[in-house]
């Protein structure tokens, strides 16, 4: 079981190294074997499980989700949130199909008030990037053509570790600004193992490489009382982004994507939220950090969700939740853009009083290219706590 | 009855959470292993990205060695009997230094030995490899001297004589089977029970040696594999008495213990004129031959890559003599003596066992010729990996034959010395460090 949020250390490379790697092109690994781990891996976004059961429609609002600065001051107390995220995808290509199971812990949080301020710090995940392939092949040594075992791995990702300041000019306008690092870390191996009778040695060779960036972003909460409407905004401006093969030389350099998005949620019906969201996100800013051929798209997101409450435990209300999004995901399958649609349920039920939340969300993505179809249930577990 | 909400009952919200536990266990166990829909011709795993370098090494050797004398003069597993009419032919040697010069008749006390009768010695045969005709005559001499420590080959193969014959016969093919009893001449073995003389007072030293109507070659157990040749004598012609049975033993020389054991029983070569090739590398023959090859590899490729192969490219020469048809068994080793050990001859005694690190071999024919390859991907990968000790072993290998010393088939291949075209190569197939596994 992996945390894909984590900053990791990692040990230098020597001379020698430098020099061979400055005097030889870099190449790249494509061996992903699906559809959303192309190029540096699947953008999760940081989406909190309550955000994930809308169909991330309440994202913008959300104060468990990473991504609008100023929707942090919704969250009343202190609060300490922690999420697990299993994948469980299924890969089919031309009547095979593959079954994965990816676990992950894609956000933690904890968020204080003092005053008219309140202050979050978080970690979530940005893009994950981890498969595993195991496949036969033949491999070609001088003029001779062996039978092979294909060994390939790549473990990590990229994560996002925000500081956000949301300030409270009045119950209804909230203005929210963070601070983002972007640590990573990445272990991409390759190996083939050929049998004895080949008289070829087995090899399993791994690069680490490590990522280093940061942003800003901002956002907006404004609540529209008579109309029963809560408004948001946000964007995220990035800064560089670097990637170096252990921590001393860099082999790519881009920019953390400029990310803009905007939400409105009504909320006229008594214990009840409908939520649009609609999102860009520019990923060709990560142009340079990967090699010249990586496919980038820039993406729109949209969603559509609601939340609506259910009975009461405690005194506090069930909330049931639902939605749809579909998405643009940032690497291309070749020169054909990949876009992932994902229909989502989920439930938040509180404890002792609400002191606690358990809240459960479930999708179900899809995405296709032509000839490819990808399939995945992506569960969410979040509990926060307040104390 | 008054109802309560589904999920705020305690069961409800038990079933609940026992269902969300379900669902994380069972997500717990990770399976990331999406190599089912990668094949060679899948888009979505179109290859590793990873360069795979070939290059030659021309000359990969520092320099190469012939050394002679293989295995050492009594450490001999089995010993040859080989007779090859003009050009080569072994003996073996047996001493039985320690000869029972009394006996214990039933129900009486010990007495001196006046009386010997079927005095024999057996040998423990082995037929792997070997080349029989349809008889052998194994005739047996008496090489003892009479000095005290005559561990020099001359004075034993002087008396390789008809007069110093004590014992032997003409055996059919079909009676060289596991073992063989060889009669020797009572009153010879006799006349060793009761010799007084100071020196070679209950000794008995004894060569044994195979002529035949063409080539023969096969092997007797020997004191290292448990099988040696023992003499067998009855004390008495009292049939009650038991017979004596006396295993090689060496008296001399009293200061060195190991000596003493390597000559209870020796292989020795009385002749060999069958010719060398100059500018090779000769394995194998009678006595036993081996090549030391030191390596003169690049460090860049070799300590700072990913070895996938590292084939040594041998060119044999053709040797049309001894068993030219037959084949050698070649074996590599690694040399265990480190690069301090100056001494060559030394170090390719320090080897490790065959199959250690290297798990090649070669089979050639004495008689063909051409380019023979040896694996050694493994052995240079160790190599690199001990490039930092201070210690570490030479970059050299011994190449053995098979049954070392004990048949007179030949390997040859060019050496160092030979043309570029014919001299010892490798070819080495390489991962360089390269910065794969960026997308």
């Amino acid at each position: 079981m992996r945390m894909t949020s984590r900053v990791c250390v990692t040990v230098g490379a020597g001379s020698t190294l430098l020099a061979a790697l400055l005097a030889t092109p870099v190449s790249p690994a494509a061996a992903q074997g699906s559809l959303s781990m192309q190029g540096f891996g699947y953008p999760i976004g940081g989406q909190s499980a309550r955000s994930q059961g809308s169909g991330s429609a309440l994202a913008g609002i959300d104060p468990q989700t990473p991504l609008n600065p100023a929707s942090i001051v919704l969250n009343g107390r202190l609060q300490a949130y922690g999420q697990y995220e299993p994948e469980f995808r299924t890969v089919t290509i031309g009547g095979n199909s593959t079954k994965t199971t990816t676990s992950r812990f894609p956000l933690f949080m904890v968020t204080g008030h003092q005053n008219k301020a309140t202050v979050a710090l978080s970690f979530s995940s940005l893009m994950d990037r981890t498969w595993i392939n195991t496949y036969a092949d033949t491999q070609s040594l001088g003029s001779e053509r062996i039978a092979s075992t294909v060994l390939t791995q790549s473990v990590g990702g990229i994560a996002d570790a925000r500081l956000a300041v949301a300030w409270t000019f009045t119950e209804y306008f909230h203005v929210g600004g963070a601070v983002h690092l972007y640590p990573g870390d990445n272990k991409v191996s390759v190996g083939r193992i050929f049998s004895d009778s080949v008289h070829a040695g087995n090899f399993d060779v791994t690069n680490a490489y490590t990522f280093a960036g940061s942003a800003l972003s901002l956002g907006a909460v404004y609540v529209v009382a008579k109309a029963h409407l809560i408004l948001s905004g946000d964007l995220r401006l990035g800064g560089q982004l670097a990637m170096r093969l252990g921590d001393s030389t860099k082999v790519g350099e881009g920019k953390i994507p400029f990310r803009a998005g905007m939400s409105a949620s009504y909320d006229g019906i008594s214990g009840s939220v409908f939520s649009v969201r609609i999102g860009t996100e520019r990923w060709s800013d990560l142009r340079g950090l990967g090699s010249s051929s990586l496919g980038l798209k820039d993406a729109v997101d949209m969603a559509i969700g609601t939340e609506i409450a259910g009975p009461r435990i405690s005194n506090t209300p069930v909330l049931f939740r639902a939605g749809y999004r579909t998405r643009g995901l940032p690497f291309t399958y070749g020169a054909t853009a990949v876009t992932e649609s994902s229909i989502g349920g989920g439930i938040g039920v509180p404890f002792i009083g609400g002191r606690t939340i358990l809240d459960v969300g479930a999708s179900r993505a899809t995405r296709n290219v032509p000839g490819i179809s990808e399939k995945s249930w992506l569960v969410s577990v979040g509990i926060g706590i307040r104390p | 009855m008054r109802g309560r909400p589904f999920l705020a009952s305690r069961r409800s919200l038990l079933g609940l959470a026992l269902l969300a536990g379900a669902a994380l266990l069972g997500a717990c166990r990770e399976s990331l292993d999406s190599g089912g829909v990668c094949s060679a011709s899948s888009p979505l795993c179109p290859g590793q990205g990873v360069e795979i370098r070939d290059t030659i090494i021309n000359p990969v050797l520092a320099f190469d060695s012939t050394y002679d004398g293989f295995p050492g003069r009594g450490a001999e597993y089995f010993l040859p009997l080989v007779s090859r009419g003009d050009t080569l032919q072994t003996v073996v040697v047996v001493r039985y230094d320690s000869l029972s010069t009394f006996y214990l008749p039933a129900l009486d006390t010990a007495r001196s030995i006046t009386y010997v009768d079927s005095a024999r010695i057996r040998l423990m045969i082995d037929l792997a490899r070997a080349s029989i005709p349809d008889s052998v005559n194994i005739d047996i001499y008496d090489v003892d001297a009479g000095t005290a420590d005559d561990t020099a080959a001359a004075p034993i193969l002087a008396r390789l004589k008809p007069q110093y014959r004590i014992g032997g016969g003409k055996y059919a093919k079909a009676q060289l089977i596991d073992s063989l009893y060889v009669s020797l001449k009572d009153s010879a073995v006799l006349a060793h029970v009761r010799d007084t003389l100071p020196v070679t007072k209950g000794r008995m030293r004894i060569a044994i040696r195979v002529t035949g109507k063409g080539p023969v070659a096969f092997r007797i157990g020997s004191v290292e594999s448990s099988a040696a040749a023992y003499l067998w004598y009855r004390p008495s012609n009292d049939t009650s008495a038991r017979a004596l049975v006396i295993a090689p033993a060496s008296a001399g020389p009293a200061d060195r213990a190991d000596v003493r054991r390597d000559l209870m029983d020796y292989m020795l070569v009385e002749k060999n004129t069958l010719p060398t090739l100059p500018g090779t590398m000769m394995l194998g023959g009678v006595p036993g031959r081996r090549v030391y090859l030191r390596f003169n590899l690049p460090k860049n490729i070799t300590d700072s890559t990913t070895i996938i192969r590292a084939t040594l490219r041998l060119t044999q020469a053709r040797y049309p003599f001894g068993d030219p048809s037959d084949s050698v068994i070649i074996h590599p080793h690694i040399v265990l003596a480190s690069q301090f050990i100056t001494d060559n001859r030394r170090a390719s005694t320090l080897i490790g066992v065959t199959g250690l690190v290297i798990t090649d071999s070669l089979a050639v024919v004495p008689r063909d010729s051409g380019q023979r390859t040896l694996e050694l991907y493994a052995l240079v990968r160790q190599w690199a990996a001990q490039s930092a000790s201070p210690n570490a072993p030479a970059r050299a290998v011994v190449l053995t034959a098979a049954n070392e010393g004990t048949f007179p088939r030949v390997a040859a291949f060019y050496s160092s010395s030979a043309s570029a075209g014919l001299r010892p190569t490798m070819r080495i197939t390489y991962i360089p460090k390269i910065g794969f596994g960026v997308p």
